[in-house]
């Protein structure tokens, strides 16, 4: 990517809109953005260089969980908030580690239920991926955003909410007739 | 068979819509109801295998990046010219830090690049005095030099700041090129720089009505600093705390005495200013025991109490007295 597409990411708030609406430039710019401070934060915890690595995407991985919650706004700095999320990883995984049982008078992070089926793995392996562009699109926008038809028509070009609304209810048909065929 | 009613029942139920009478009628119908359960399974996989999608487009794009940042500091490693270069550029950096430091001046200019970034390993060999008393070493190692654009001041401070992380103590500092300040990682905050606090948020407390708390707003960040605590043996502590959803830390910082924090070479405490984010705080209290000599300060946040236990000896002298 070049500096040019960096450019156009010129506030936090167009991050995070790209992000939603599936910009595949914007995780280089996340990335960079904040390696360096995540890099830091693995070395004050004496994290090997591989597994600052890991923690770097963990850390972009639990920022995009989070942008999908409904309520999200950033309430710092982008690469701000990204350090914060690393040390909170680091911070856990030292906990994890140590098995101490300190009396922490910090509030508990924010649990991962992130646990998927083997059928959601299969939808996201084959059923999504053979499925067309713009049904990835506006089921991406839909289910993962919780965007309304109002703004996924407008955000698409559709004329109206309804014509969004059919366009998706035809995906969710699609995958649901696959989905059930591979249950069976 | 299933309608679009029904449909659109679940995904609002998926979007946390329903109200606590269609919630138990949900639980019913999916205790009850095979289709209806199958379909509720259908859309949670469906959402969580959307999910996957772009949870595996993150990896791969990070990997590739990473790869390739590997490959990029293999070749830097063997060419011994770039190294010469690149090291040629940390001395000439850690020059102009060591220079700021003999030759102090509050309105000095120290002429850094925009934005110099670099990155070697290979840098073990090269040191700088740098603030030696710090640590009551000599001169430190340093492995790590590049410039940072934000890392938590104020706004007022126009400053383009490098970073050096030594290796020793795997600690970083950062050198301001227009007020020639120290910051240690993990050390004493300044007096100005709490003071710059105070000040700031003198008026937002008194909006706000928040007992003893100073917060300060920069680009979208914010610190606490609850207590100023002067200690029998003249040290000072401060306790500061900032949290924001699953992102929370306290901690005290600690000045020797008053002189430390007049110093011609201020030492920042900076480390936690890294995840400094806004919230809000209904209540504190303070309760102390004498048997233990332990203040409890209990904050009352999101209806939640929370204490956090200070150990002190001497006199509570509270940031602003009402």
């Amino acid at each position: 990517m070049t500096n040019q597409n960096h450019r156009l990411y010129n506030s936090d708030e167009s991050v995070i809109n790209a992000i939603k609406y599936g910009d595949e430039n914007v995780w280089e710019y996340v990335y960079k953005s904040s390696e360096h401070q995540i890099r830091n934060v693995a070395l004050r915890n004496n994290v090997s260089h591989e597994a600052a690595d890991d923690l770097i995407q963990d850390t972009i991985i639990t920022f995009f969980k989070r942008v999908m919650e409904p309520q999200f706004a950033l309430s710092s700095e982008l690469p701000t908030f990204l350090v914060g999320i690393a040390k909170n990883i680091c911070r856990n995984n030292l906990k994890k580690k140590r098995e101490l049982r300190i009396e922490d008078h910090t509030p508990e992070p924010i649990e991962d239920n992130f646990n998927p089926s083997r059928e959601a793995h299969k939808i996201s392996k084959d059923i999504l991926r053979k499925s067309s562009h713009i049904c990835g699109k506006i089921l991406r926008l839909y289910y993962l955003f919780k965007m309304s038809m109002v703004e996924i028509a407008e955000q698409l070009d559709y004329s109206n909410a309804n014509t969004a609304k059919n366009q998706k209810a035809k995906c969710v048909k699609k995958i649901r007739e696959q989905y059930f065929a591979y249950a069976e | 068979m299933l309608n679009d009613e029904d449909i659109e029942y679940i995904e609002r139920y998926f979007k946390s819509e329903l109200s606590d009478k269609e919630l138990k009628h949900f639980n019913e119908r999916v205790q009850n109801e095979e289709e209806f359960s199958a379909e509720v399974k259908f859309m949670k996989d469906l959402s969580d295998g959307l999910m996957l999608v772009d949870i595996e487009n993150i990896k791969t794009t990070i990997s590739e990046l990473q790869a390739k940042e590997f490959d990029i500091r293999s070749k830097k490693s063997n060419d011994p010219r770039k190294n010469f270069k690149v090291a040629a550029s940390v001395l000439v950096l850690v020059g102009l830090a060591y220079f700021s430091f003999l030759f102090t001046q509050p309105n000095g200019e120290m002429k850094l690049s925009d934005r110099e970034e670099i990155s070697n390993e290979d840098f073990l060999d090269y040191y700088a005095h740098i603030n030696p008393d710090l640590k009551e070493e000599k001169s430190l190692h340093f492995n790590f030099v590049r410039s940072v654009e934000n890392i938590g001041l104020p706004d007022s401070e126009k400053v383009r700041i490098i970073s050096l992380e030594d290796t020793t103590y795997r600690d970083s500092y950062y050198l301001i090129d227009n007020t020639i300040k120290a910051i240690e990682i993990g050390s004493v905050v300044s007096y100005d720089f709490r003071r710059d606090y105070h000040e700031r948020d003198n008026d937002e407390r008194n909006q706000n009505k928040r007992n003893y708390v100073v917060s300060q707003k920069n680009g979208g960040n914010a610190l606490v600093i609850d207590q100023l605590i002067l200690h029998e043996s003249g040290s000072y502590s401060v306790i500061v705390h900032s949290l924001d959803h699953n992102l929370m830390f306290e901690d005290t910082l600690w000045f020797k005495n008053k002189e430390n924090l007049d110093r011609h070479l201020r030492i920042y405490w900076m480390y936690e200013l890294f995840i400094m984010t806004e919230f809000d705080i209904e209540r504190i209290n303070l309760t102390t025991s004498k048997v233990d000599s332990v203040i409890n300060f209990e904050f009352n946040i999101d209806n939640k109490l929370i204490t956090i236990p200070v150990n002190q000896s001497n006199k509570i002298v509270p940031l602003f007295q009402e």
